[in-house]
């Protein structure tokens, strides 16, 4: 085996290296190279396409997405879903921000920054866990991805959606 | 790690299977100068009739005008074409539209106020849909005219 050969062998390496680094093992987390403010440092303040979620059904129109976030984790979250409500031929992105403290989800505010789907609200569960509901006047062929982004307070745990359901209602499911 | 030489494809931890359909950093685009059009033609890499749902987003920054970038296209490619378009900021770059080139591929169009000089905005993509799913979205070509078709 010649330099040239060995060379270009390594190339290969080299670039199939990077490849897989690309291609990251799951869930994907995201940390600040630096920190700075008074609450700690947060190694984890992006997660990325955390859930998919797709539909062909055009109803029912609300959707329910359990978390693993509980109503005692003391935790500001905002969680985004961005994707595409072909049957309204439009885009999709919003946001729900949230905090959960001594038992109590506080809305901190849902955008709606595009108008496929709307982020309708939020609640507790009945085991004490924050729950999103989605809205939007039809659902056909719709599919999205969510993303949450961590504010203050040290934190290294997924997030995770661990259920989720369709309703015609705008009451709480779970 | 968390400076990747690629574009990077996340993958969910749950539900339908593995594919990644939200894909950051697939083509950025960079400009000095306002000559030669207010029109950014990006073809991509989806035929007529191939069946794709698209949601691409472009995020970035006009310098000149001192104001953000994002707006998004949503495309299906059906025995004919369906687009819609959204601008969450306005005054940067905009969302145009999208049309077919002479070989029946997609392309997606931007354009920016005449006065800009110094601009860069990158593409995401989402392909989270029925249908397409999971498609790996690529710019094959990109151009700037003072026209709204080029390809």
């Amino acid at each position: 085996m010649d330099g040239t050969l060995k060379s270009r062998q390594l190339q290969d390496q080299i670039q199939q290296l990077i490849t897989n680094m690309a291609t990251l093992a799951v869930p994907t987390r995201i940390g600040a190279l630096n920190n700075t403010g008074s609450s700690g440092s947060n190694p984890y303040t992006q997660q990325l396409e955390i859930y998919a979620f797709k539909t062909t059904d055009s109803t029912p129109l609300y959707m329910h997405f359990k978390t693993n976030i509980s109503s005692t984790a003391n935790k500001i979250i905002t969680l985004e879903a961005v994707g595409y409500n072909y049957g309204q031929a439009l885009p999709i992105r919003c946001s729900w921000s949230f905090y959960t403290a001594g038992g109590t989800l506080y809305d901190r505010g849902r955008v709606n920054k595009a108008s496929g789907l709307s982020a309708d609200g939020m609640y507790l569960s009945s085991d004490g866990y924050v729950v999103i509901r989605a809205y939007s006047g039809s659902h056909y062929f719709t599919g999205w991805t969510f993303n949450a982004y961590i504010n203050a307070w040290y934190y290294t745990d997924n997030i995770q959606i661990t259920a989720a359901i369709q309703t015609s209602t705008s009451g709480n499911y779970y | 790690m968390a400076n990747f030489a690629n574009s990077v494809f996340f993958y969910r931890q749950t539900n339908y299977g593995n594919f990644g359909e939200y894909k950051m950093g697939i083509y950025n685009f960079t400009t000095t100068s306002s000559v030669g059009g207010n029109y950014y033609h990006f073809k991509s890499n989806i035929g007529l009739s191939t069946y794709i749902m698209t949601y691409l987003e472009c995020v970035g920054h006009n310098y000149t005008l001192a104001v953000p970038i994002r707006c998004a296209f949503v495309s299906y490619s059906y025995f004919y074409l369906i687009a819609g378009v959204q601008n969450y900021h306005t005054g940067g770059a905009t969302a145009d539209g999208v049309y077919l080139a002479s070989d029946n591929s997609l392309v997606y169009r931007v354009t920016v106020p005449s006065t800009t000089t110094d601009m860069s905005f990158t593409f995401n993509t989402v392909h989270s849909n029925p249908t397409g799913y999971g498609w790996n979205f690529e710019v094959t070509a990109a151009a700037r005219s003072n026209s709204t078709t080029y390809y």
